[in-house]
């Protein structure tokens, strides 16, 4: 499933991909890969995108059921 | 021990050290500059070795068997060897190019496509000349010589994977370079 919370918020910081990737220390594929759903990242690398991102691990990464 | 084998002898141990060194200070230039794998890539690495692992030892059973059945050799037992390894090295570089797993963050595609372009012309040219010269088989089998060809159309097969995979991300909806 794709991750929209991540894409809208780093959009709203005027964010690309790269980079987001370059803020957070991974490749530029892998945050598009994280985006489109195809990649669950750890806690780590989730915290770290919270953190540059600010936003909360609830806020980018909870979903809710339907 | 005669002259000449101490010279080769000495040659190649000098050739070792000399490649070794330039293998240390690229690697070293690399950590200073920072490109690593990230989580992903590290994941994708390790489903790409299953994958050429599983294609060695299945290849590997199937020259033996083959090796078994037919009764006149068709390829030295080095060349089948290098045969099964180039297919598997193939196998695991095509899984990481298409995972997006085999360049690190900062090192240049494009640099990696024109090396493998050159090592696979390089290559399938000394090819074309041992089969002209007939030096790739021995006895009727195909000999050690043999690797220069397989080695060339690896590093083309790379290469053109590459490519592919670039022309692919290019088209992707979903990447941003820019906001």
């Amino acid at each position: 499933m794709k991750n929209l919370k991540l894409k809208a918020a780093r959009a709203a910081l005027d964010l690309s991909q790269q980079q987001l990737a370059d803020a957070v220390g991974v490749s530029r594929q892998t945050v598009n890969a994280i985006e489109k759903g195809d990649y669950n990242p750890t806690i780590k690398l989730c915290i770290a995108i919270c953190r540059v991102l600010d936003k909360t691990l609830d806020e980018l990464f909870w979903e809710e059921q339907a | 021990m005669n002259g000449w084998y101490i010279a080769g002898a000495a040659t190649g141990v000098l050739t070792v050290a000399l490649v070794a060194a330039l293998v240390n200070k690229v690697a070293k230039e690399r950590r200073r500059c920072g490109g690593k794998y990230d989580e992903r890539q590290i994941a994708a690495q390790g489903k790409a070795y299953k994958r050429a692992y599983i294609t060695l030892g299945a290849l590997c059973m199937a020259y033996a068997l083959a090796d078994q059945l037919i009764e006149r050799p068709w390829c030295s037992p080095v060349a089948g060897l290098f045969i099964c390894l180039c297919v598997s090295i193939g196998v695991w570089a095509t899984s990481c190019v298409l995972a997006d797993a085999y360049f690190r963050s900062g090192d240049s595609a494009k640099y990696y496509t024109r090396l493998f372009g050159l090592m696979g012309l390089f290559n399938l040219a000394i090819g074309v000349m041992r089969i002209h010269d007939g030096s790739i088989l021995e006895d009727g089998a195909l000999g050690i010589y043999s690797m220069n060809p397989i080695v060339g159309l690896l590093s083309l097969w790379l290469m053109t994977v590459i490519l592919v995979k670039q022309r692919r991300d290019r088209r992707d909806p979903d990447r941003t370079e820019e906001p």
